[in-house]
């Protein structure tokens, strides 16, 4: 039986001859890759947008290269693009293992990273120093990609997807809401509310709209199932929220009173369950 | 020849587009289950990848071409995945590498605990990498992330190209296999997450690749590969647990397979095989001793021995009838020609693979020994297939599916290279039926492996669903985790799996086990939510746990979950629940006076925990606990068991 499919030596296989690509080779020149690492060093400091665009390409390559180069570049048996994945992979790796390196001995930060980095790239460009390095003739014929066009292209279309989708694509559909919850010093105090003097305890309490509409809020609290306190009321656009203060008087004779707070939306009850706090009456003698 | 590049590329946009509208629709749909989102994704899907695996079984196509429609595949194939989330992360793992990162961005600190997986700082290597790349950039933890992955899914396609042509020696077996490798079971959602195993499962195929070429150099460049194998594999260890020990096995099948080889013909190409085994089992015990020791080990262990354990012991159980046996697709919201695919794709690469080694056994040049290393690896993912039929065993086998499924690309893509190359070179009939039939199988095996893992609600975006981690994250739970954090609090939070997940690590400062669900100890957390009685006991953990919240998500009073757990697996109750909880035992936590309500949404609940501050009877337990509220449920339910009871047995 014969198959259909080629072997190693099809002529189609560049593989088994494959030459280096002159690109990558000329790149190992130590002084180049230094400059590059000076260049990142450099760029660290600019804005972000900037900072990504050259360094970014340049971190996922350098590292890697620099360990090859220092090896004197065994991947010379592999075609151009898969010289430039496996510097990705490789310097994916080694960025991997050098922060955690430094990290575990300095600590995580932008010099201890960068220097780091830039510490491995130049001692494996220095290593390299003296690697003889092809001539100009020799693999000429490899290029990096000889569908370097479609290449652009698919790069060109990822790119437009990306940009199209966070532009257009809408954002999942989130159910409305409405939220009340203690702020200010009522929740950093925390409970129960305690009441030192007099009989007057004061609750703050966030509202906030999170429906398409205006609503109307109302706050509506009841001291131990009893309407004692003033109701506040609220008008909130759709993602406004707004604080509250509700206060009024506690009963003389218990010693912990339970405080509800209920909402209620447009004149009609919310589907917010009501807040339920405790207030202590440490004024008088109900406490003991 | 020209049409066939042109088609391919064609292919790619219009598969593009396709995809983009499959998630437009998800995007603006509001329930489940919609078949039109499916169906465009997955012929946007086909439209590429037919055309593409058709120019890759074409033996004339130059390799820089391979290589650029492997980069289109690789890309192509995280889309799905992109447009899943593009903005922000929201599924459990994501989250949880995320907050990782930032906080090890923040503090500089390594191995700082994380919120939710307990294991996940002892395995750094994503999270110094994001890092890295994060403060050379200047780009934020998500962005990098995000192009990370996408970077990831090009180089790994590509190592397997080179793997499979360094091990085969066929350019087209090579291509497709890359090919495959981009459809693989995880390959579109799991691994595409910004989670630790994408990352290691591309240097698990690299560190195989520079293994390869080790054994096929002579000399020092031969030890320099195994050099270069050998940093890959160290940065393997220090990422991921499951891949560091998928590649020792695989380690060890090369040097067998190298040393059998060396037995037979002469050489010593297993030397640097053999000694990268010991490299990497040196690595991997060095890292846990620097991890722990034993503790570590223990801590590993307990992480990922329940999966495959429950699963041997289900399977023995479902083998003599008295073990239960596991529900497929239950609520999974996927169309019933998925759920098909998902049966038919392990069929289809058997297959494929059958036809493939009895290829790969008659041609002319032998593939090199490593080939067959892959093949035997490959009958580790036909051996794990019954764990699927389980519940405690699925969860490993699709666990160790993407690694296994590197030795099925290699044998199935041969299989398929000759199918193609055969059906190529039909006549009559068979000339028009057999592009399509081809086409069908690759349909087949790409959705199969996907309907397999990832459910309709992990795939699509939409609104909240219950029991869907990647749907849990809306902006009424972002509200709510927004307001817990001005407390600055790091305490931790009772609440259930998939709102505890988003309160725990973004509204909390604490690092370690911020979510009672993530890693409850002892404490039943169930009993705050079903209406059973909270005993002095669980009030005593909460207390001594550092516990300062209780959430109650009230939509647990009207549905159930779909993973069939609310907050761990061990749960009462879990993959049982056939009621929603009663909503008077979801509000009864009003009427308890260790609780105070300081928070109330449309949906949420939040209490602030005073245990301590609290009425001393509460400790007491029952009754003392209970409010008027729960008094009343028990006694209603009293009631129900009493008529029950009462009620004559019908026939």
């Amino acid at each position: 039986m014969t198959t259909t499919i080629p072997d190693s030596s099809a002529p189609a296989s560049d593989h088994q001859n494959a030459a280096p690509a002159t690109v990558l080779d000329r790149w190992s020149d130590p002084t180049l890759i230094l400059i590059a690492a000076a260049v990142v060093a450099l760029v660290s400091l600019l804005p972000w947008a900037i900072r990504a665009l050259v360094t970014f390409p340049l971190a996922l390559v350098l590292p890697g290269h620099a360990l090859l180069a220092a090896l004197d570049r065994p991947d010379r048996s592999l075609s151009g693009g898969a010289r430039v994945a496996f510097r990705v992979v490789l310097s994916l790796g080694i960025i991997a293992l050098v922060v955690l390196v430094v990290g575990s001995v300095v600590g995580v930060s932008k010099i201890s990273v960068v220097g780091g980095i830039w510490a491995f790239t130049s001692v494996g460009a220095l290593a390299g120093w003296n690697r003889e390095l092809p001539g100009a003739d020799e693999g000429r014929n490899n290029h990096f990609t000889q569908s370097g066009v479609l290449l652009a292209i698919t790069a060109f279309v990822a790119v437009v997807v990306v940009a199209t989708a966070l532009v257009l694509l809408p954002e999942p559909r989130d159910e409305s809401f409405s939220r009340m919850s203690l702020t200010g010093t009522s929740q950093s105090s925390g409970s129960p509310i305690r009441v030192r003097s007099g009989r007057t305890a004061s609750v703050q309490v966030e509202v906030e709209n999170g429906t398409s509409s205006t609503v109307v809020y109302r706050v509506i609290p009841a001291i131990d199932g009893g309407r004692v306190w003033d109701v506040e009321q609220v008008r909130l656009r759709p993602g406004e929220k707004e604080t509250v203060s509700v206060k009024g008087l506690i009963p003389r004779e218990a010693c912990l009173s339970r405080l509800t707070l209920s909402l209620s939306a447009n004149s009609k009850p919310s589907k917010v369950a009501p807040l339920v706090l405790y207030v202590r009456n440490e004024a008088g003698d109900a406490c003991g | 020849m020209k049409q066939g590049r042109r088609s391919v590329w064609i292919g790619l946009v219009a598969g593009v587009a396709l995809v983009c509208l499959a998630y437009a629709l998800a995007g603006r749909s509001t329930g489940s289950g919609e078949q039109a989102k499916f169906v465009v994704l997955w012929v946007g899907v086909v439209v590429f990848l037919w055309p593409a695996a058709r120019r890759l079984a074409n033996p004339l196509v130059s390799e820089s071409e391979r290589l650029s429609i492997l980069v289109a595949a690789g890309l192509f194939t995280y889309l799905p995945k992109f447009l899943r989330n593009p903005r922000r992360p929201v599924f459990y793992d994501e989250i949880a590498h995320w907050i990782q990162v930032e906080r090890i961005f923040e503090s500089g600190e390594l191995f700082r605990g994380n919120p939710a997986v307990r294991v996940l700082p002892s395995y750094p290597g994503l999270h110094t990498l994001t890092a890295g790349l994060r403060e050379v950039t200047g780009l934020s933890t998500w962005q990098v992330g995000v192009l990370l992955i996408a970077v990831l899914h090009i180089v790994s396609a590509i190592g397997v190209f080179l793997l499979v042509r360094r091990l085969v020696g066929s350019p087209v077996v090579a291509g497709l296999a890359g090919l495959l490798w981009c459809v693989a079971p995880g390959a579109m959602f799991f691994n595409s997450q910004f989670a630790y195993q994408s990352l290691a499962i591309v240097g698990f195929v690299w560190t195989v690749v520079a293994v390869a070429e080790a054994e096929a150099s002579t000399g020092w460049t031969r030890w320099r590969w195994a050099g270069l194998a050998g940093v890959l594999a160290s940065s393997v260890v220090v990422t991921h647990h499951l891949t560091s020990y998928a590649l020792v096995i695989l380690l060890l099948l090369f040097t067998i397979a190298a040393a059998l080889g060396a037995r037979r013909h002469g050489g010593d190409a297993w030397k640097p095989t053999a000694l990268l085994l010991l490299v990497a089992l040196a690595v991997n015990f060095v890292w846990m001793w620097i991890r722990g020791g034993s503790q570590a080990v223990t801590s590993i262990y307990d992480y990922l021995a329940p999966y495959p354990q429950g699963g041997f012991d289900q399977v023995w159980g479902a083998l003599t009838g008295t073990g239960e046996r596991r529900t497929f697709f239950a609520r999974s919201g996927l169309p019933a020609w998925e759920q098909a695919a998902a049966w038919l794709a392990p069929v289809a690469v058997i297959v494929l693979g059958i036809i493939g080694v009895r290829l790969m056994l008659r041609m002319a040049k032998p593939p090199r020994t490593g080939a067959w290393a892959l093949a035997a690896f490959s009958l580790l993912y036909v051996a794990a297939l019954p764990l699927v039929l389980t519940q405690s065993g699925a969860q490993g086998a699709h666990r160790s599916f993407p690694f296994t499924y590197l030795g099925v690309c290699l044998v199935a893509a041969s299989g398929l290279a000759m199918v193609i190359g055969r059906t190529t070179n039909a006549s009559g009939r068979l000339r028009g039926v057999a592009p399509l039939a081809v086409a069908l199988v690759i349909g087949i095996v790409a959705v199969g492996n996907t309907a397999a893992n990832v459910n309709e609600f992990d795939r699509f975006p939409g609104p909240w669903e219950a029991g869907a981690d990647s749907r849990a994250r809306t902006t009424e739970l972002d509200d709510a985790a927004a307001w817990m954090r001005t407390f600055g609090s790091n305490d931790r939070v009772v609440a259930d799996l998939y709102s505890g997940t988003t309160l725990g690590m973004f509204g909390t400062t604490r690092d370690a086990c911020a979510v009672a669900a993530a890693c409850p100890g002892d404490l039943a957390i169930w009993r705050f939510y079903d209406g059973q009685p909270i005993r002095e006991k669980e009030l005593r953990q909460l207390r001594e746990d550092g516990y300062r919240f209780l959430s109650v998500d009230k939509r647990m009073g009207t549905t159930t979950p779909r993973s069939g757990f609310w907050f761990n697996r061990s749960e009462e109750g879990a993959f049982d629940h056939q009621e929603p909880f009663d909503k008077r035992a979801l509000s009864r936590h009003e009427g308890f006076t260790w609780l105070t309500k300081v928070y109330a949404s449309t949906s949420f609940d939040l209490y602030e925990i005073h245990v301590g501050a609290a009425n001393a009877e509460v400790l007491r337990g029952e009754p003392g606990a209970a409010s008027l509220a729960e008094e009343q449920l028990r006694k209603a339910r009293r009631e129900q068991d009493e008529a029950k009871a009462a009620a004559p047995e019908t026939p």
